[in-house]
């Protein structure tokens, strides 16, 4: 089976229940220490997907995913932009999505940054569930996934950063859709985002990065309407896991 | 090596504005701008860009003396930074940051604020000052953060380049007069001992320090110094030592009390109050506490109670494969200080009991209780009444509000359960209850038990986490005095999630590698306490201070061993694990040091390079303090005391016409108490981890309140695949006036109440006991000491009764026992502000199916809704109508609470709930029937007709008597439910229906009607 890297340390903090997701999409899943990529950046070679989870990494501090970003880049840059090259599936979700972003992985590799997460319009955190759609996108990890009509598809937001801006917004929205690198809206706007964008692919349709917590979304007993086949979060894994069997 | 000045601005001007718009400003200023500032040193080369984001933030950089402008000069500019020694996160985070390749830098941080004034107004001194105070009024806490307020020409010209790592020159004295360890010589008057004592923040009173002396005479004890190479007189090290041991704080001594207990004669029988005098109490810890839970393990042969009292919390076995473990501390005294600090160190504080619980367990869930004064006060009420030394009750709300959301969200345990609740009596000392819930396995993976320690001599002494400081000197102690304007600063700290999160993680790691033998948190006295409790494993232990790392150099001995620094565990590691202990740590980013050895010598040992400084008999420390004494007499109800008199309440108005009666209930909807806390809430993280079945809001919307928290347990390592915990509190002070007995059982009732409507077990129930109280000793200051004491015997054993008659087991608690403030109003009067006797139940209980939870809100048109549980009317008197309104004869004869009954009850609900008969099910408590009938109405976005005689009056719908459910059932299964009810108390009150609104057709001359919308907006206020 598929091998899956999840990272943990330096405060992230949804490292569990992302292993528990990949886990149950058919990966095996590995939690290792961000240390332990950073100390030997090789052993990415032996995985076949990679998370980066939600959490605190740094404590926030600087802005959300700013340090993670940084540590990632100084010690492993080459790494995980070769890991990307060869079409390895990377998903960053919340704190991993904005780590993502600083890291240069999203939405276009190797060029100076051109979008950031900035605060919730509303200023504070945020922790509901939301209603999202998928937009058609490049992106291998939603491929084909579809609204049921008797419940719309919610995931959990729990963040306080993750409102999509850009220094010129419209350039940049009309280069991601052109792209099709928008897999993922809010059906309502819930924190400003621009074009009510909850998550971003790369070029590539293998970077994934989104704000909402599809892990958290994997039992229907969590779901707010506790309904049978109402929690759609392993969709997105098993699309990951597909994409690794079929390439 | 030149210091930089690095302030970076949000390029969006809307958080500024938001912010702003919080503030209130002082005349003359429109606006107010505020950003960062660092101050950084280290090698030229060093990289600052990762301070801040190109695309959202504007960076001013200034080097060596003079700041570079930047937009529209303000008028004035205040820095704010934290006080050396107090734990600056973004400053360690930016240096770690900065240090990736190992160019080291040193960094400060704050925070800097721009502040615009109208044309004309001159940056003078007037304004200064003006400023000045309205920044440590409302965006900096003087006691630990510095605040300086320049003109901007003045800071432009004259950036002071101060050493912001240095600490403070009074700090600086100390440090310079070489003095390490001090001893106190012991054949002086006893007066100079009372002094000492007070001057140190020992908190030890005469026959303690007596007690002390008397050891120190003794001739073995004297040759055993000799031996060691201590004078005969105790050193500094020891004597703090002896007094964070035996604080209120760690000691609970008037929990330990012999308290001699009876009710004042009185002509009545205190309107049906319980009787249970005179008494003569050897501990109410022991005689009502453990003894409850002892009887109860007794009574029902419990096997699931894997550890009580005796460990960092209590822990039990719901599941085969894992011990689930609880605990609640209260964080009070640091919280009215520093309300951001206080209550994310109390949250951080709480976590690193359960880590260090057994062999340490995963904190997978979080409650908080929070207690203030009514955050209403206007700008005039707080200049007329609002003592010096006090903050503005809703300044501490939101700093601990803050608090407690960076405490959780940042450590990735959620906040499943909690409450707001207001009172006046909380101005003077908020309460702040931070609770955790923790997993562990049953068997660790090499096949040991994970609910016992198993240290053995030889084992070392090893400390994980931060590094030592001045902060939090004296905590322990300090907590066990009245707060007063004098309190010292070294008692306030700020939390770090991160060091602790990476610390977790690491223990975690460790624990399932089997790389230690032992672990207990460092709280409340430090190492000392840490260091001392672990000895009695193996009875002994030596340990050198100097060996401890420092944040910065210049500590003595006793400040290193007894200051409560946070985010620090003390381990027990076998010698031959150290090393891949240590490798493994180093992976984590966390640093571990050995500090000595775990041995048999019945001492507690302590070294500073080498030469001893501390040589203390263990069972002096942890046995030998004689229990004191105290008189409890109980005078009966009284009226609520008030230290403020809030403006005339008006006399409740005729309630036969429907206008008047609806004026009431919006007016008992929207109070603080009852009003929703969604706004609040919502920024806590509630479903980290992914197993947060039971969310603290539930219906169509999302907006309905939650009875309980509920966690699934598998993601936690549970055998079975839908075995969850459900974890409620109950908390009652609105009538501990009248009766303590009677707001204890009150309180225990509630949790308990709301775990049923959560499908909680009742026969798989645990319980918490947490009291903050007055002060209940004899003292200048306190007259009614006496009855205190009593109130407090009272409320133990209400609570034992009850949990007695249900078969309830404590499995943990705490009290919080100085809960007072003296100080001085504006106009120079004295005041003293005591909280009201105030307990808290958390309860856990066995929810055997996660898929088959209930909710609080109507689902569906056309159930029938019912309220089960005693009907017989209840007094008014401390209920929320009596509170907003003047109510004629509101205190009156209580009816008797029939616990047996109220038992089948719960055991009825709660099979009703695993058929699936009940479609919701709502506790009534703030605000009574109306409120509960109206929050199940909004939750389900349903209307519902009540038509029935037992809901005809105003005291019918408000008042807050105990033991009631508020349940729909859907036709179909309408007799199934009454059957399976049968002789428990149960009435049929209306039904739901999709009209709109909620109606009541008894209660006035005409229909009394209210649409579920409006309801909603009045319930959720502006709070």
């Amino acid at each position: 089976m598929p091998k899956a890297m999840i990272l943990c340390g330096d405060g992230l903090n949804c490292e569990r229940e992302t292993a528990s997701a990949f886990d149950a999409a058919g990966f095996v899943s590995s939690i290792t220490h961000i240390n332990e990529l950073v100390r030997n950046p090789k052993i990415l070679g032996s995985f076949q997907a990679m998370g980066i989870p939600g959490g605190f990494s740094f404590g926030d501090e600087l802005g959300s995913g700013q340090i993670l970003a940084k540590k990632l880049r100084t010690f492993a840059s080459h790494e995980l932009r070769d890991f990307v090259r060869r079409g390895n599936p990377v998903i960053g979700i919340c704190n991993g999505f904005q780590a993502l972003v600083k890291l240069g992985l999203l939405p276009w590799p190797d060029t100076p940054q051109e979008i950031a997460l900035a605060h919730n319009s509303a200023g504070n955190f945020i922790n509901r569930w939301v209603e999202v759609e998928f937009p058609d996108s490049i992106c291998i990890w939603t491929k084909g996934i579809e609204d049921d009509a008797r419940i719309p598809i919610q995931y959990p937001v729990r963040h306080g950063e993750g409102r999509v801006t850009a220094a010129d917004e419209s350039k940049v929205l009309q280069e991601l859709k052109r792209r099709r690198q928008i897999p993922l809206r809010y059906r309502q706007d819930f924190n400003g985002s621009m074009d009510r964008i909850a998550g971003l692919c790369d070029p590539s349709g293998v970077v994934f990065g989104l704000m909402p917590h599809p892990e958290a979304a994997v039992s229907d007993w969590l779901h707010p309407s506790k309904e049978k086949g109402s929690a759609r979060g392993l969709d997105i894994f098993k699309n990951a896991r597909r994409y690794v069997d079929e390439r | 090596m030149n210091m930089r000045r690095i302030e970076i601005h949000e390029r969006e001007a809307s958080a500024s504005r938001r912010l702003s718009s919080r503030w209130n400003l002082p005349p003359g200023v429109t606006r107010v701008s505020v950003g960062q500032v660092f101050w950084v040193t280290g090698a030229a080369g060093i990289d600052t860009t990762v301070l801040s984001d190109p695309l959202l933030q504007t960076r001013i950089e200034s080097i060596g003396g003079s700041v570079t402008a930047v937009g529209s000069p303000p008028t004035l500019v205040i820095d704010v930074r934290w006080r050396a020694g107090v734990t600056d996160n973004r400053a360690q985070a930016s240096a770690e940051a900065m240090d990736l390749l190992s160019t080291a830098a040193t960094v400060a941080s704050g925070d800097v604020y721009y502040v615009y004034c109208d044309d004309g107004v001159q940056a003078d001194e007037d304004l200064r000052i003006l400023v000045g105070a309205w920044a440590r009024r409302e965006v900096a806490n003087p006691l630990v953060q510095k605040i300086s307020v320049r003109a901007w020409a003045e800071h432009l010209q004259q950036e002071v380049w101060e050493n912001c790592l240095a600490p403070e020159d009074a700090d600086k004295a100390d440090l310079q007069s070489g003095v390490m360890v001090a001893s106190f010589p012991l054949h002086v008057p006893m007066e100079d001992w009372l002094r000492w004592s007070q001057e140190n923040f020992w908190a030890l009173d005469r026959s303690e320090l007596q007690q002390i002396r008397d050891y120190f005479s003794n001739p073995e004890i004297r040759m055993r110094r000799f031996e060691v190479g201590l004078p005969e007189s105790p050193t500094d090290v020891e004597m703090e030592v002896i007094a964070q041991t035996w604080s209120e704080h760690c000691k609970h001594k008037i929990f330990a009390a012999d308290i001699d207990y009876c009710e004042a004669a009185t002509d009545s029988n205190f309107g049906g109050l319980k009787v249970i005098g005179p008494l003569n109490i050897n501990g109410l810890f022991k005689s009502e506490i453990v003894r409850t839970t002892r009887e109860v393990e007794a009574i029902r042969g419990l096997g699931w109670l894997s550890s009580t009292f005796s460990d960092n919390a209590g822990m039990v076995r719901f599941d085969e494969a894992i011990d689930v473990s609880i605990k609640v501390e209260t964080h009070n005294s640091p919280s009215a200080l520093d309300p951001y600090g206080g209550a994310l160190t109390g949250i951080l504080g709480v976590n690193r009991d359960i880590l260090g619980v057994g062999m340490g367990a995963r904190p997978v869930a979080n409650t908080d209780v929070l207690c203030f004064g009514l955050p209403d006060w206007s700008e005039k009420q707080v200049e007329e009444n609002l003592p010096s030394g006090l903050k503005h009750p809703r300044r501490i709300m939101e700093g601990v509000h803050r608090g407690i959301q960076d405490g959780g969200n940042k450590s990735g345990i959620p906040v499943i359960n909690g409450a707001f609740v207001f009172d006046e009596g909380y101005c003077g000392k908020p309460l702040v209850y931070c609770g955790t819930i923790g997993v562990s396995p049953a068997r660790l993976p090499d096949g040991s038990s994970g609910s016992k320690k198993r240290v053995l001599p030889g084992d070392l002494v090893v400390m994980a986490g931060g590094r030592v400081g001045k902060d939090g000197i004296h905590g322990a102690t300090f907590s066990s005095l009245e707060l007063n304007e004098a309190s010292p600063q070294s008692a306030v700290q700020i939390g770090d999630p991160l060091t602790q999160k990476r610390l977790a993680d690491f223990i975690l790691a460790a624990r399932d590698l089997g790389l230690y033998s032992g672990i207990t948190d460092n709280g409340a006295g430090g190492l000392s306490s840490s260091v001392g409790e672990m000895a009695q494993f193996t009875g002994g232990a030596a340990i050198d201070a100097s060996l401890v790392p420092l944040k910065y150099l210049g500590l003595k001995p006793w400040e290193i061993i007894v200051s409560e620094s946070q985010e620090r565990m003390t381990v027990s590691v076998p010698e031959s694990r150290w090393p891949a202990f240590f490798d493994l740590a180093k992976l984590h980013g966390v640093e571990v040091t050995r500090l000595g050895s775990f041995d048999e010598s019945g001492e507690f040992r302590i070294f500073w390079n080498g030469r001893t400084v501390g040589c203390l008999k263990l069972d002096f420390l942890h046995k030998d303090l004689r229990p004191m004494a105290i008189q409890a007499i109980w005078s009966g109800p009284q009226k609520k005391p008030e230290w403020i008199r809030r403006s005339d309440k008006k006399p409740v108005p005729d309630t036969t016409r429907s206008v008047s009666f609806r004026e009431i209930a919006r007016s008992i909807i929207s109070r603080p108490n009852v009003a929703s806390k969604e706004a609040w809430v919502r920024r806590f993280d509630h479903e980290v981890q992914a197993a947060t079945v039971g969310k603290p809001f539930t219906g169509v919307a999302a907006d309905g309140p939650a009875d309980s928290g509920v966690i699934w347990l598998k993601p936690h390592g549970a055998a079975d695949p839908y075995v969850g915990v459900a974890v409620s509190s109950g908390i009652n002070s609105k009538v501990a006036h009248v009766d303590t007995y009677m707001s204890a059982q009150l309180s225990l009732d509630e949790a308990v109440r709301n775990l049923i409507c959560s499908g909680g077990d009742p026969d798989h129930t645990c319980l918490v006991d947490n009291f903050c109280w007055p002060d209940p000793l004899p003292g200048p200051n306190n007259p009614d000491h006496a009855h205190k004491a009593a109130q407090l015997v009272r409320a133990c054993r209400g609570l034992a009764d009850t949990a007695i008659a249900w078969g309830m087991p404590f499995v943990s608690g705490k009290d919080s026992m100085k809960n007072d403030f003296s100080g001085m109003r504006p106009d120079g009067t004295r005041v003293k502000i005591s909280i009201p006797p105030t307990v808290l139940v958390t309860a856990m209980a066995k929810v055997s199916d996660v898929r088959k939870l209930v909710s609080s809100d109507f689902k569906k048109s056309d159930a029938t809704i019912y309220v089960c549980g005693p009907m017989a009317s209840w007094p008014l008197e401390g209920s929320e109508l009596c509170d907003a309104w003047h109510v004629p004869d509101a205190m009156a004869d209580y009816p008797r609470f029939d616990l047996a009954s109220q038992l089948e009850l719960y055991r009825k609900v709660h099979r009703a709930i695993g058929s699936g008969l009940i479609q919701s099910c709502h506790d009534v408590s703030d605000g009574g029937l109306f409120v509960a009938l109206a929050e199940s109405a909004i939750g389900g976005r349903k209307g519902a007709m009540i038509d029935s005689p037992h809901v005809g009056s105003l005291g019918d719908l408000f008042h807050e008597g105990p033991g009631r459910l508020v349940i729909s059932v859907s036709p179909e299964n309408e007799a199934a439910f009454v059957e399976l009810l049968g002789s428990a108390s149960h009435v049929r009150i209306g039904t739901t229906n999709d009209a709109g609104a909620l109606s009541f057709k008894n209660v006035c001359e005409d229909l009394l009607e209210f649409g579920v919308l409006e309801l909603n907006r009045w319930w959720k206020g502006d709070l």
